[in-house]
């Protein structure tokens, strides 16, 4: 019999504190807990376990846990690790900030053999986020040669749950409810995506004492990196990309080019142009407001001059991202970086797609089946294929080493998206340097979105 | 906020509709691309708002059963294909685009075209329909106005039903889709007899999150096969403040689905018959009524038993995902042990978690009318708990 002891369980990525008396809860103030009146019990987010288990302590609670299912692990590496001097002091900055923290390094300075060197000193079973299936199966990849362990997969049709697991953000999601005790250590690759509406539940339901997140662009347009800090133990360790230039990182050049539209596009974009930003103008909408595009799409399909502009619209973006002038520097760029290793990157998957037939050449995006995408990216990384063309799917994480040569034929104004795409040609080796294209078509929006997402110190001196 | 509910009965909207369907009844073996590029037609010359119309499209759209498998001789034949290109592209100098496909047309032996044709011909829009299961035009209109609703729950953190008491087909239907979707239902009921249903998730206790808004969305149908209800909801669409959603019976918003309520599950089905194979004086049904709980909390168990002698007990069944709701009954049930509502019976895997062991371990009510099972109650383990009431 417990008799009077409080004893926590977990339920449902929150913690009940049985026989907590809210007299008890009035002294000790135990953080996050708050009386639920459906259950008649105290209840806190279960991320906030590590603070109540050291407040119950800090004043001699007697109490029992049985809230988390995790025990210690000993996870030792098949082959000890020498950690690069910068991956050294992250090491040293998270142990020092209580093993928890945000680590920001850029792409393709190692943060996966961080991870590992961390995963090894904690000696928790681990479960690892990553955005994506394609980054899911390089992690496994990674931990299957630094540890003698079997390693699960949660995501892309895969349901194993081992002491080092990999998930999905999207599959962790559906998993915390039940999940959310069954690891002692987290890890949030490329972490600027935890502060969405949805994924925050996987850092709010798990109990995971342990926390480490991982990423090159910490930083949101809605300002919820704050979030982020908050949720992972505060912000560990920075260091720019640089200063990793030409050490960790090759030397690289970005080179703009521009593309003229030809007479045909060209009448056809000034035209369709004119016709959207009227619509605008008439209906006083501001693209630029966080309710602009909404209400553009909502005022364009009233009316038979809203559709109008609505396809004129997506006609002028098309033109711009797409035009014939873009094909003929691709080959021009193919043809001069023959035997480079090359990522071509577009907006949309028409366009990635139109280039794939094009050029005949492999095509990933979200619409390749899970055997092929694993296919695609073994043979690129062993140089059996030369060129991949991507729309999005390889923005962030998936490292391809060799990969010296990209070309941007389109993108969005994002930030994250621009840096992330350079990261991807970034890693070292010896002799190598890397070169970023980008297509512009003159004289049209796209001048605009590449000017924005060019604020980034990685561009400064490209400017 | 009022929803922008559309009126089934619009001939023009009905006359959409109908040209929408005939288009889907006749998609069989057309790729999706084709459906796509016939029913826009229709969506472009509409009169009505393009984005409702677009919402019938997909509404349509998710009825049809597409050919997905993978063709294996394809991916092969890609993968040799993409070798070859790679390897002409990195070793030889073309004069021109033209002279590349030239030499990769002679490698394949047919026209570039059709290899590039051929390339990505088993993408999404190249799948073919299988199967497409229709319905009347104004159904889709009346389901236009659930997915509506639903898409708004998509927002909410939690949500209150107010009704009545009602058919036992559905209350059983409701109860059991709240469990399934793992939310929480608060029940009370008032001096007038209304039963207040609040439905939500753990942690929406601490957080506004949206963890619960697709559960919510999923479970909302359950709420249509109530015959009078009241449904309240906060709703939080980005960059807008949060507004309350307030809807009735009365708005005319039909279920869509009548395969929701004939529908019982195998294992349930199975233990029934099994059960009463083995017992000829105890009669076993899914349940049909609330159970009265201390305070002002109602229970609605998963089978009722009655005995030919007036006695009735409930049984309720707890699997693996309800260790909150199992924590939450016990400690209602713990001074019921003279006259026990309701038989408990525990998944085994639900079991295996400490905390619940100790609960169950500290609980005198299971000890007596409890049992443990694994994947469904086997009858010999419910007769024991009713022979012990029996006497």
């Amino acid at each position: 019999m417990l008799g009077n002891m409080t004893e926590l369980q977990f339920d449902k990525g929150t913690l009940i504190l049985h026989r907590l008396t809210q007299e008890e809860q009035q002294t000790l103030q135990l953080a996050g807990v708050q009386w639920d009146q459906r259950t008649q019990t105290h209840r806190a987010p279960a991320w906030y376990y590590r603070e109540i288990i050291l407040q119950l302590r800090q004043n001699e609670v007697a109490h029992e846990d049985h809230a988390k299912s995790f025990e210690p692990v000993a996870l030792p590496l098949k082959k000890p690790i020498t950690p690069r001097s910068f991956q050294a002091k992250a090491r040293d900055a998270w142990i020092e900030n209580g093993k928890q923290g945000v680590v920001v390094l850029p792409t393709g300075a190692g943060k996966t053999v961080l991870a590992v060197l961390l995963i090894s000193l904690t000696e928790r079973p681990t479960l690892i986020h990553v955005p994506t299936i394609d980054l899911m199966h390089q992690w496994i990849d990674v931990l299957s040669a630094h540890f003698d362990e079997p390693i699960g997969a949660l995501g892309g049709g895969s349901h194993e749950i081992e002491r080092l697991t990999v998930s999905t953000y999207d599959s962790a999601l559906i998993h915390a409810t039940h999940k959310g005790n069954a690891f002692g250590f987290v890890i949030y690759d490329e972490c600027h995506h935890l502060p969405s509406e949805q994924y925050q539940f996987t850092a709010l339901a798990t109990l995971a004492p342990f926390r480490l997140g991982l990423t090159a662009t910490p930083e949101r347009a809605d300002g919820r990196e704050a979030q982020l800090y908050e949720w992972l133990g505060g912000l560990c360790f920075t260091i720019h990309i640089d200063e990793l230039e030409g050490n960790t990182l090759a030397p690289y050049d970005v080179e703009t080019i521009e593309i003229d539209l030809n007479d045909e596009e060209r009448a056809i974009y000034d035209e369709t142009r004119a016709n959207y930003i009227d619509f605008l103008r008439s209906e006083h909408i501001n693209m630029s407001s966080p309710r602009g595009w909404q209400t553009f799409i909502y005022r364009s399909s009233l009316t038979p001059e809203g559709r109008q502009a609505f396809q004129a619209y997506l006609t002028q973006k098309r033109l711009s991202q797409a035009a014939a002038g873009k094909e003929e520097a691709i080959w021009n760029l193919l043809q001069q970086h023959r035997g480079d290793l090359i990522l071509i990157f577009t907006q949309d998957n028409d366009m990635a797609y139109r280039l794939g037939r094009r050029f005949l050449l492999p095509v990933l995006t979200h619409q390749t089946k899970v055997k092929e995408r694993k296919a695609f990216l073994d043979a690129f990384r062993a140089g059996d294929y030369r060129i991949l063309v991507t729309s999005k799917v390889l923005n962030e994480g998936v490292d391809v080493p060799e990969a010296n040569v990209a070309i941007v034929v389109s993108g969005s104004g994002s930030i994250r998206e621009h840096v992330q795409r350079l990261g991807r040609v970034l890693r070292a080796r010896p002799g190598k340097r890397a070169t970023l294209y980008e297509l512009i078509a003159r004289d049209t929006g796209e001048y605009y979105i590449n000017e924005r997402r060019r604020q980034h110190r990685a561009y400064e001196r490209f400017s | 906020m009022k929803p922008d509910f559309i009126d089934p009965a619009n001939r023009a909207l009905i006359g959409l509709a109908e040209n929408l369907l005939a288009v889907f009844r006749e998609s069989v073996g057309k790729t999706r691309s084709q459906i796509e590029e016939e029913s826009k037609v229709i969506i472009d010359s509409a009169e009505t708002s393009a984005l409702f119309a677009r919402g019938l499209e997909k509404l349509l759209m998710d009825r049809l059963e597409f050919e997905t498998a993978a063709d294996e001789d394809l991916i092969a034949w890609r993968h040799q294909l993409f070798l070859q290109t790679s390897q002409l592209l990195s070793r030889e100098a073309f004069p021109t685009l033209d002279a590349y496909h030239q030499a990769l047309a002679n490698q394949q032996g047919k026209p570039i075209g059709t290899v590039a044709d051929t390339l990505f011909s088993d993408l999404p829009e190249n799948q073919r329909a299988l199967h497409f299961r229709s319905f009347s035009a104004e159904r889709l209109l009346h389901r236009y106005n659930v997915a509506h609703v639903q898409w708004l729950l998509l927002n909410a953190h939690a949500l209150t039903i107010s009704t009545k008491q009602q058919d036992t087909k559905a209350w059983r239907q409701f109860f059991r889709h709240l469990r399934f979707h793992q939310l929480l239902a608060d029940i009370s009921k008032n001096k007038a007899g209304t039963f207040k249903i609040t439905v939500d998730g753990p942690i929406s206790l601490f957080q506004q999150t949206k963890k619960y808004g697709l559960s919510l969305a999923t479970f909302f149908p359950a709420v249509l096969h109530l015959s009078e209800w009241k449904l309240q909801a906060d709703i939080h669409l980005r960059n807008r403040k949060p507004k309350r959603l307030v809807l009735d019976h009365t708005v005319g918003l039909r279920p869509y689905s009548g395969h929701f309520l004939a529908h019982i599950p195998e294992e349930i089905a199975m233990f029934q018959k099994l059960f009463q194979v083995q017992e000829t004086e105890w009669k076993i049904a899914p349940a049909d009524d609330f159970i009265r709980l201390p305070g002002d909390a109602y229970g609605f168990a998963d089978f009722g038993l009655e005995h030919p002698s007036g006695k009735a007990v409930g049984l309720e069944c707890f699997h693996a995902w309800h260790g909150g709701p199992l924590n939450h009954r016990l400690k209602q049930l713990k001074d019921l042990e003279e006259i026990p509502p309701l038989l408990l019976g525990v998944d085994r895997k639900l079991a295996k978690d400490p905390a619940i062991t100790a609960r169950l371990e500290e609980s005198s009510y299971f000890r007596k009318w409890g049992f443990l099972f694994r994947e469904m109650p086997s009858p010999k383990a419910v007769l024991k708990c009713l022979k012990a009431l029996s006497a």
